[in-house]
């Protein structure tokens, strides 16, 4: 009786370990799921920033040229006896 | 197959639906965060009220599998909606092709440049004459004596040469403005002759020249070269020797015929 208790005890015991060890299995997916997901944001962070930054200075040369074309345009009109001669 | 981005017919339209739905997305990621904080303590209370925790921990493993899903979609999501809304670069190239045509093709802007450059071209023409660092250089001895009276610009940092050669012309020796020192310029190499003895007994001294140290002479500058004649001359061979004989013979008679005269 006493010997069926003790195995009982060691089945019972084996399968919480076994439990305890899937329940570590699944924590550890989760992690490391996580740290992918992490890692991916930090470098679509980085991605996006360098497009911006791109798109940062196309717009910034777009905005030059076109100050230079105003103050070309602006000289022109402002001097019409040019176009007389 | 055929980019859709490229085959769109209305830009705007379609950049206005990108931003809507990367907003959407956006908005949903930021839901499914309250969501996610609802449903774990929901998981906790539950566990800690309940008899059977085996079903509630499993129930709340299957749910976090289904939130990490559904958080990696509405990320993926949101980042493809946002890297579609920047490289779609179509608007700015169109916009730096529209200013570089404005840039180009601009007719007035094109005729009021012309016209400012022969407007300016005309301005340097009627300006006459400037001064010009290069002028050519021409050797001395094929100038002509007319020419050195016109008036020239004033040239600074020529070369050495030149300036020597104009106060050599311009400047006439005088006497008065000779300072203390004198020079006697003497050609070593043909002492013997200046002192030699002519035929009526007296020495003469025509090499014996006396000339004043100025600034700018260039006669005390050139000193005779006697590498030049040497390459330039033909080789005497044995006349050579003969006449070092005969220049020692002279210069030892010379020196005697001093000591004889003191």
């Amino acid at each position: 009786m006493a010997r069926a208790g003790g195995i009982t005890n060691a089945v019972n015991v084996g399968i919480a370990v076994q439990a305890d060890w899937e329940n570590r299995e699944f924590i550890s997916h989760i992690s490391l799921n996580v740290r992918r997901l992490f890692d991916f944001l930090v470098q679509f962070e980085a991605t996006t920033k360098s497009k911006l930054a791109s798109l940062n200075e196309k717009l910034d040369l777009l905005e030059h040229r076109l100050e230079l074309l105003e103050v070309q345009v602006g000289t022109a009109s402002a001097n019409p006896a040019l176009f007389n001669t | 197959m055929e980019d859709p981005k490229c085959t769109r017919t209305n830009p705007e339209a379609d950049e206005s639906e990108d931003v809507v739905r990367f907003e959407k997305s956006l908005r949903e990621l930021k839901d499914l965060r309250s969501q996610l904080h609802f449903a774990a303590d929901y998981c906790e209370s539950t566990f800690l009220n309940a008899e059977e925790k085996n079903t509630i921990v499993d129930n709340t493993k299957e749910y976090v599998c289904k939130a990490m899903v559904t958080v990696v979609d509405h990320l993926g999501n949101v980042s493809a909606n946002l890297n579609c809304c920047i490289s779609n670069a179509c608007e700015f190239s169109n916009a730096e092709l529209r200013i570089n045509c404005l840039k180009q093709v601009s007719p007035f802007i094109h005729i009021a440049r012309l016209l400012l450059c022969e407007e300016y071209s005309g301005k340097l023409a009627s300006t006459g004459v400037q001064w010009d660092a290069v002028l050519p250089r021409h050797s001395p001895r094929y100038l002509l004596t007319s020419i050195t009276n016109v008036e020239r610009p004033k040239e600074v940092g020529r070369d050495s040469e030149t300036q020597t050669l104009k106060a050599g012309e311009n400047r006439e020796f005088k006497t008065e403005d000779v300072p203390l020192f004198l020079y006697t310029h003497t050609n070593k190499p043909l002492l013997y002759k200046s002192l030699a003895p002519r035929a009526d007994g007296r020495k003469t001294d025509a090499n014996l020249s006396i000339v004043s140290v100025r600034d700018g002479l260039s006669i005390l500058s050139k000193s005779f070269n006697p590498t030049f004649h040497f390459q330039g001359a033909p080789k005497l061979g044995r006349n050579v020797l003969r006449r070092k004989s005969t220049h020692s013979s002279d210069i030892i008679s010379l020196i005697r015929r001093i000591r004889w005269s003191t």
